[in-house]
């Protein structure tokens, strides 16, 4: 006695094309967490809308004004103050006095409440970056912060995840420059890859990360431990 | 081995006349020259076939309805106590400063070695070419599939962070961060995850012709469809048998190490730590043993009803009963042997915190599970000494439930007496469940059922063809001439090729 | 609330509530204010908000990365508008100010972040003490946030309570200032501005009276030198030269006022043990209750506190002090042996000069007396002991103070009462009626306090008070160094402190605090008076401001009349109060680190008990936990009994300041829970209930006990469920447990000048012999800065601030009882007490400090899955919290089981004020994760980085941990053993020094240093 088969021959192109679709499937979910979820995408490139429209590129790009100028602490404390009002009003009670955009400044400074800056390169609680340790040991402020002087607003450029942090901890010979030319954003881009290691080579030997052999020191190893940026 | 058996036959040669029912027959020995009657009864390829498919294609019975939602109501507990523990925190557990394991990491080990009964039987037992596996293989197996899943719960909830606990899978991340290879933990991960992908590889192919068969029976369009799927196109062509037949035993083999590996890694999260009285050699064995011993107990415990439920007697005759009896009295007596030689160690160390750790067990503030434990695991197996008793359905049955709860205090010993009074006395504490302890305790045994009686329901519960295959001659000769159709050219070929 | 916005508005902590602005404006903020603190851990079944429950399960997605374009909460920076001079964001700075108990200021270092002070610590260049605090000093700046603190003025309105502002208050007071017949109460204060106030108040008007209370208090030291010489003088102790110390019921080292002063004296003798030629001391400590002296003590004899005066009268005899000829000394009552006197005053004799005795407060004046009659006879004076003038000396006992308060309100006398900070319905003894009583019977009552407690919930007036970090004062130490006071932080809640509350009573123009304490300092300034009031703020204190001290002080004669009467002591059990090591008199009882601190003696937190000896409750049939029912005078009170070795039998030992029930009173009053009792209420038991008049003048009373109904669970820290030894086996676990302790915390007997080469074998003795030790990993090496601290049993009092120090620095939560009582305290340190020795009723009792011992081969780190535990190149044991997932692995592996879970969410919706006080500088804890201690990582980094940016090497004792900075007696050392020059190599390489559990080959960072007892057995000769 014969059945009537259940499944006809074509099924079984379908049952290829169903499998196809499902593996299709499983790889781009895959990327799409992988990739969707690094902060590359979702930090890089955050921007947020501030109070006052303040534009360094205009301050520093074109005035020249030293990142110091404002953000007076960053060589001796871990946070890179922002600047109190006084600071802005120290010209701008003569530049620009009627201003729109500077309203909010020009009533912080008659109010005495502050001007409620959003807080854009904003690492989680848990991680303790220190300023001052870097700027001084010569990370350039452009190595985390990218071309602030030619930003109209400011807004993230590096994804800041720890993976990142860690390359530059890991091997931190091509991110250094001499510590006077920390603030000079546009310094040394001409540079060679080569030139940057062997500039940064120099100046790891400096600071005792590299024993004059130029191999890595216990100091330099220490970078990458837990508690330098976990408390 | 078969010279070994050889010597060994004219023991256990039986006397193929009167009653299955009664333990005088051996229809279950090896017989060089003959088959020997696995199924007894007046039973052919038509009845055994009929026999395990009416499980699946009649109206469940009342008796199933019952302990299917009895199981389903007790899943219910997890349902809600795991949401609650997720949000609230492991302080909803009874665990501790001093004892920071507590009943997950019990029920873990506890679910890990029930599920070592199935793959044992089906592997190890086929490549020794125990055919009287045949009758419960199938149940044993799926028995394994839902343990696993139970063990394999734990560690998922029983962290503090449990939607982090993907971390302890090495992938890739922005952190740069991988897993810590030297943590026994990691290798648990690893150990359970293959052991339950082979079981489950094992256990799906083995049903595969089983499948086909209900396929072919199915009268219903949606359970054509379904069975159609799963059986992948079986039929039972010589070509199917032949790589069928070679794909099991390649899976046999590659199943047996994992058997013993499994609890071994497991009992590496006591023994590779340092804590007295979890830092001993012993631990690997000792732990394989006790999963043995607890995987038949349990098996035991499923069957024993099951085969009374669904009129299975002469499939799973009272003979398989009492081997597996046997096994269970055998790794009793290892576990028995183990706990002793525990102690003579702790004596003959000579180091004082181990030697304390175990008179601690034995008469601290947790003797009471200590003694539950010896009394349960070494005590009550010893009473299948008897025939009588080994062969007593009602017996047996209470028997495995003891070894049961026995193996579960094992657990809960190693764990958490060890804990409770470690090496500073200032931190001492007793360490006792809090509900959410209870409930989800209890909630996987509910786990475990469900998924069991799903099983019972819509598989096969006996693994037909190779029943069938390794019939005695005698029922084979009673049989009608063959018919055309899958389930039939199954039989015949599965008896060429065997 | 709004009336705190406004306020700062104008004062110096603006910073503050800017940064908190976020807070400040959410609608949320009173019920946060109003939170309960801290925040128990929940039930098992517990109802929650929506809100929560999406940001628990909110946060795993949120750190786990969040979803492409739902970012994390958007922060604000909000900078000054312009930026006070030489102040940074995020850089902490330090003040000087003066933290007071007992009429004793103590000179402080309070760090503030950002305008908001987080942690006190002592005035390392105060003249009279060390840089260390008390447990009490550091968890005051958890009292400064508590949200329970009274936040406005409130007034009785029928029985109801309304709140008011200061603006009516302001009106009451200086209406009540016109009014003659005013009485002030007030809790006696060191404070040269209050004591001109009052000098004020008495002068303007006429029929008023300054009456003062303290519930503990020094006043028979005062009456025992007013016998001896006349007038009240006050005995300056220098521990550092005394090698025999004597202790009748005395508590040098922890609750007596110049503990501080004592502890680093004491141990800076006690630790020349190590030095080339060792010198040790001797301490005997005659007392009734274990105290922390007690412990430390080599020598303890447990008598009764009514015996000891008797035992005083001998020891007199037997050193020579020519008594009336009249005195049959009578010891015949007390355990105590004749020759053990004897031997006392012959060890005291043979040290005459670097000897000195000590009486406790709760000993009758003859006793002091006496005592300072051994002290000069034996030419102590000038070495030993110096006595200090003091100020008011003709001012009555407190006792007799308030009974002549009570008397003038019953003869109609008083018609306002302002009570500054005294809270006598709770702690003052009823006068024939209850204080309750009393005050109803003045027509106005005015209580200014930083609680709405018992006593301001009767009277008509409650004013807010101010912390001592709010307020403008200042305070003489023990020696009368003038110290000053000054704010760290605009007042929270706008309270007043007492002297501006007196000023707004009696000024047409009331004056500032500032205004007011510069006042009454001027007259000390040099030409200058800007410039040396700004020194003495930078400093603290005035230099050379102590008070004058008589360096012969005469003895009067006939002083020894009232030995007679002393002599006079009932038979029976006695009952004696003791000052509570944690809330002292009840004042703390808000505060959840001190709540929830073990006690140094007992272990028990968020508890008191009354301590019983082990061989009277075994009489009894009673054990630890079971009610007993304490009779004394016609007052009953039923408490938990808590077995303590060396109590003394006949003695029942209760400490004071829990068992504050005001919200079931206030229930028939108050139509609403006063605020205090959200930590305090129902803790523990009203032990004032049982203290008479008699009892505070006595210094205890007697009593008789009984078995009471039922049981009481205390939460203890250790001892959780202690194997006991008759539970099984017969002695063998007991035998193991004390063998283990005899190598955790190792003691050896010591003479005056122990040998070397003999203490360091009898320490090796203690530890376990052990095969080498191999290890199964590559062990690390050590290229950089090896941190390492060691701990010295010998001077470890165990007096547990270091305890607290670590939960301020490192925002250690408080979890309540019950998680206590479950063993999930989160102490990073915990300090284990170990009694040794054949006798129960008295034997020797050790403390050893324990944290995370920074193994170099920790077990913790091999077994973490996550590698959220791993070691550093400096050999420290890094616990990542944002890492670990909580499998608690690393803590079972851990053998010195100091690694903390966070079981549930600790630190959920901290209220705003909490928040201020947590330190920036650590990672608050989320539910779910491990931890324990860093050795301070967040200090190692930042002194490494200062370090740094100065290209220069640290120093050593540059780095200093939180529990090794606030150490009275200076046992911790921590520091880099890579330095050889280190002060930790060397104590480290100590004949003393051993690796706790070293046979597993752990290979710990943290060294300890055995302790010597030395007993007088082990004297040559």
């Amino acid at each position: 006695m014969s059945r009537d088969p259940i499944f006809r021959p074509w099924m079984d192109q379908l049952l290829k094309l169903v499998g196809a679709g499902a593996a299709v499937t499983g790889i781009y979910v895959v990327l799409m967490i992988y990739f969707g979820f690094s902060p590359k995408t979702i930090s890089a490139g955050y921007m947020p809308e501030q109070p006052v429209p303040y534009s360094h590129a205009l301050h520093v790009g074109e005035l020249g004004l030293d990142c110091r100028y404002c953000h007076t602490t960053v060589e001796s404390a871990g946070f890179a103050a922002i600047p109190p009002t006084q600071t802005c009003m120290n010209c701008h009670e003569k530049i620009e006095p009627t201003s729109v955009n500077l309203e909010p400044v020009r009533s912080s400074f008659r109010t005495g409440l502050p001007v409620r800056w959003i807080k854009v390169h904003d690492l989680p609680d848990y991680v303790y970056f220190n300023h001052s340790a870097h700027v001084t040991r010569g990370v350039s402020c452009v190595e985390c912060h990218g071309r602030v002087d030619h930003m109209e607003e400011v807004h993230q450029v590096k994804p800041l995840s720890m993976g990142w942090c860690l390359e530059c901890h890991r091997d931190p010979a091509p991110h250094l420059r001499p510590v006077d030319k920390v603030t000079d954003l546009g310094w040394g881009m001409e540079r060679t890859e080569q030139e940057k290691i062997d500039q940064g080579s120099e100046i790891m030997k400096g600071l005792g990360l590299y024993d004059e052999s130029g191999h890595p020191t216990t100091r330099m190893t220490l970078m990458t431990n837990c508690s330098t940026c976990h408390r | 081995m078969k010279q070994l058996l050889d010597k060994l036959s004219p023991i256990m040669r039986p006397e193929l006349t009167g009653n299955a029912e009664s333990p005088e027959i051996d229809n279950t020995a090896y017989l060089p020259d003959a088959r020997q009657p696995l199924v007894t009864g007046e039973n052919d390829n038509t009845t055994i076939t009929d026999k395990v498919c009416q499980i699946v294609e009649q109206k469940p019975t009342v008796g199933w309805w019952m302990f299917f939602l009895l199981s389903l109501s007790v899943l219910g507990l997890l349902g809600v106590f795991i949401p609650f523990l997720i949000f609230w925190g492991v302080g909803t557990w009874g665990v501790n400063n001093p004892a920071g394991w507590g009943y997950a990491i019990v029920n873990f080990v506890f679910w890990v070695g029930i599920g070592h009964a199935g793959t044992l039987i089906s592997a190890i037992l086929f490549l020794f070419r125990q055919k009287w596996r045949t009758s419960i293989n199938r149940a044993a197996e799926a028995m394994t599939i839902f343990a696993v899943i139970c063990a394999g719960m734990f560690p998922g909830i029983h962290v503090g962070r449990a939607w982090f606990a993907y971390w302890m899978f090495p992938i890739p991340n922005q952190m740069e961060l991988w897993p810590n290879f030297r943590s026994p933990l990691l290798w648990d991960v690893f150990a359970v995850g293959t052991y339950f992908t082979v079981s489950l590889l094992f256990w799906y192919m083995g049903m595969i012709p089983d499948l086909a068969t209900l396929r072919d029976r199915a009268k219903h369009s949606v359970r054509k469809v379904a069975y159609g799927l799963l059986s992948l196109g079986w039929t039972g062509s010589n070509r199917h048998w032949h790589v069928y037949e070679r794909a099991y035993l390649l899976l046999a083999a590659l199943a047996t190490p994992l058997v013993l590996s499994v609890h071994s890694v497991v009992s590496f999260d006591f023994a590779v730590s340092q804590v007295a009285g979890w830092h001993t050699t012993i631990f690997p064995p000792y732990f394989v043993a006790g999963a043995i011993f607890s995987g038949f107990a349990m098996v035991m415990t499923l069957l024993v009803p099951a085969r009374q439920l669904f009129g299975l007697k002469d499939v799973i005759t009272l003979k398989h009963l009492e081997n597996m009896n046997k096994i269970i009295m055998l790794t009793g007596m290892l576990v028995g042997y183990a706990y002793a030689q525990e102690f003579f160690i702790a004596w003959y160390g000579g180091v004082k915190v181990e030697k304390f750790a175990f008179i601690n067990r034995a008469f601290g503030q947790y003797a009471w599970a200590y003694w539950i434990m010896v009394s349960c695991n070494v005590l009550s197996p010893q009473i299948f000494w008897f025939k009588k008793m080994r062969t007593n359905i009602t017996v047996m049955f209470i028997v495995s439930i003891f070894v049961n709860i026995g193996m579960w205090f094992e657990r809960f010993v190693i764990t958490v007496t060890s804990l409770a009074n470690d090496y500073t006395p200032s931190a001492w504490d007793y360490y006792s469940p809090k509900l959410a302890d209870v409930t989800i305790l209890i909630g996987a045994f509910g786990l475990f059922f469900t998924l069991f009686a799903l099983f019972c329901r819509f598989l096969p519960f006996i693994a037909m063809t190779e029943v069938r295959g390794v019939m005695a001659e005698k029922a084979r000769l009673k049989s009608p001439p063959p018919q055309q159709g899958a389930s039939d050219s199954a039989s015949e070929d599965s008896a060429a090729g065997s | 609330m709004s009336s705190i916005k406004n306020k700062t508005g104008s004062k110096p902590g603006q910073a503050l509530w800017r940064s908190l602005d976020e807070y400040a404006d959410s609608p949320e903020f009173r019920t946060l204010i109003e939170k309960e603190f801290p925040n128990h851990a929940p039930e098992l079944f517990h109802s929650t908000s929506r809100r929560h429950f999406l940001k628990v399960m909110g946060a795993s997605v949120a750190l786990a990365g969040g979803l492409a374009g739902c970012r994390w909460p958007q922060q604000q920076i909000l900078p000054h508008t312009s930026r006070p001079e030489g102040r940074a964001p995020g850089v902490p700075v330090s003040y000087a100010s003066c933290w007071e108990q007992q009429e004793v200021a103590e000179g402080v270092l309070v760090t503030s972040y950002d305008g908001r002070p987080i942690r006190v610590d002592g005035n390392g260049d105060h003249p009279f003490q060390s840089g260390s605090a008390t447990s009490q000093m550091q968890a005051s700046v958890l009292g400064l946030y508590d949200p329970g603190r009274s936040s406005a003025p409130t007034h009785r309105d029928g029985d109801h309570r309304v709140s008011g502002s200061w603006e009516a208050a302001a009106e009451m007071l200086a209406e009540a200032g016109k009014s003659d017949k005013v009485a002030v109460l007030a809790a006696p204060k060191s404070s040269l501005a209050l004591s001109m106030m009052r000098k004020r108040l008495l002068r303007k008007i006429p029929n008023s009276r300054w009456h003062e209370w303290a519930p503990l208090h020094r006043d028979s030291e005062r009456q025992g030198t007013a016998q001896l010489f006349g007038r009240p003088m006050r005995p300056v102790a220098d521990l550092s030269a005394a090698r025999v110390l004597v202790c009748l019921d005395a508590d040098p080292l922890m609750t007596h006022p110049a503990s501080l002063a004592h502890s680093s004296g004491w141990a800076s003798l006690r630790s020349s043990a190590d030095d080339d030629e060792p010198v040790l001391s001797r301490v005997w400590a005659v007392e009734s209750s274990l105290s922390v002296t007690g412990g430390a003590a080599d020598v303890r004899i447990p008598a009764r506190t009514a015996d000891i005066a008797g035992i005083a009268v001998q020891l007199a005899a037997a050193t020579g002090v020519s008594l009336p000829s009249d005195i049959a000394p009578i010891v015949s009552a007390t355990q105590v042996t004749d020759e053990q006197i004897l031997q006392m005053a012959a060890d005291l004799k043979s040290h005459a000069g670097n000897c000195l005795v000590m009486a406790g407060d709760r000993q009758p004046p003859v006793v002091h007396a006496l005592a300072h009659a051994i002290n000069i006879g034996l030419g102590a004076v000038g070495k030993t002991l110096r006595f200090a003038e003091i100020e008011n000396a003709e001012r009555l006992a407190h006792i007799d103070d308030i009974a002549l308060l009570a008397d003038r309100i019953r003869a109609g006398e008083v018609e306002t009462l302002l009570i500054l900070g005294a809270n006598p319905v709770y702690d003052a003894p009823a006068m024939n009626e209850s204080w309750q009583q009393l005050i109803d019977r003045v027509p106005l009552s005015i209580h200014l306090g930083e609680y709405e407690d018992e006593t301001a919930e009767v009277c008509d007036w409650h004013l807010n008070g101010t912390h001592f970090l709010e307020e403008w004062g200042d305070g003489r130490s023990w020696d009368g160094t003038i110290t000053l006071r000054q704010p760290l932080i605009a007042p929270l809640y706008d309270g007043r402190s007492s002297i501006e509350t007196l000023s707004i009573l009696l000024d047409e123009k009331p004056q500032s605090g500032h205004d007011l304490v510069r006042s009454v300092l001027e007259s000390r300034a040099g030409s200058d008076k800007d410039a040396s009031w700004r020194s003495w703020l930078h400093d603290g204190f005035i230099r050379d401001s102590a008070n004058a001290v008589d360096s012969a002080p005469a003895i009067r004669g006939g002083w020894g009349a009232a030995i007679e009467s002393a002599l006079q002591v009932p038979e029976g059990d006695e009952i004696v109060f003791l000052a509570d090591h944690s809330l002292f008199d009840g004042r703390y009882a808000n505060n959840g680190w001190l709540q929830e601190l073990p006690d140094p003696v007992t272990k028990i937190a968020w508890d008191n008990c009354a301590q019983i000896a082990p061989s009277k409750a075994a009489s009894m049939g009673i054990k630890t936990g079971d009610m007993i029912r304490l009779s004394s005078g016609g007052r009953e009170l039923e408490m938990p009994a808590f077995v303590l070795p060396c109590q003394n039998p006949r003695t029942i030992g209760v400490s004071l300041g829990y068992g504050r029930l005001l919200s079931d009173r206030a229930a028939g009053r108050l139509s609403r829970k006063p605020s205090l009792y959200q930590i305090a209420d129902g803790v523990g038991f009203d032990s004032y209930q049982l203290r008479s008049s008699e009892a505070v003048r006595a210094g205890y009373a007697p009593v008789s006990v009984a078995r009471g109904s039922g049981t009481y669970q205390l939460a203890t820290t250790q001892d959780h469920n202690p194997v006991r030894p008759e539970e099984f086996m017969g002695d063998l676990e007991f035998n193991e447990e004390q063998r283990r302790v005899g190598e955790f915390a190792r003691v050896v007997g010591a003479g005056f000048t122990p040998d070397h080469q003999q203490v360091a074998e009898s320490v090796e003795d203690a530890g376990p012999h052990h095969p080498d030790l191999k290890s199964l990993w590559k062990e690390h090496e050590y290229k950089s800065h090896r941190w390492a601290m060691s701990i010295d049993l010998n001077v470890c009092t165990g007096c547990s601030a270091c305890v607290v120090a670590c939960q301020a620095e490192n925002n250690i939560s408080v979890v309540g009882k019950d998680e206590v009582a479950y063993g999930r305290e989160m102490h990073w340190m915990r300090i284990d007490r170990y009694f040794s020795g054949e006798d129960v009723d008295n034997p020797e009792v050790v403390h050893q400090p324990l944290t995370c011992n920074q193994c170099e081969n920790a077990p913790c780190e091999q077994v973490c899955p996550v590698a959220a535990t791993v070691h550093n190149e400096e050999g420290l044991n890094d616990m990542v919290y944002n890492r670990c997932i909580g499998t608690r692995y690393c803590s079972n592996n851990c053998p010195y089981k100091v690694r903390r879970f966070n079981y549930f969410n600790n630190t959920k919706s901290p209220s705003v004020t909490e928040k201020m006080g947590y330190n920036p500088e650590v990672t608050i804890r989320s539910r779910g994760v491990m931890e324990k201690c860093t050795y301070c990582v967040q200090r190692i980094n930042s002194s490494k980085i200062r370090a740094n940016n100065e290209r220069r090497k640290l120093t050593d004792g540059e780095v200093l941990p939180a529990c090794a900075q606030t150490c009275p007696t200076n046992a911790i050392t921590f520091g880099d053993l890579a330095d050889p020059e280190s002060r930790v190599t060397a104590t480290q390489k100590s004949h003393r020094s051993y690796k706790m559990l070293a046979e597993l080959n752990v290979k710990p960072r943290t060294g300890y240093m055995a302790k010597l007892r030395n007993r007088p057995d082990q004297d040559e000769g």
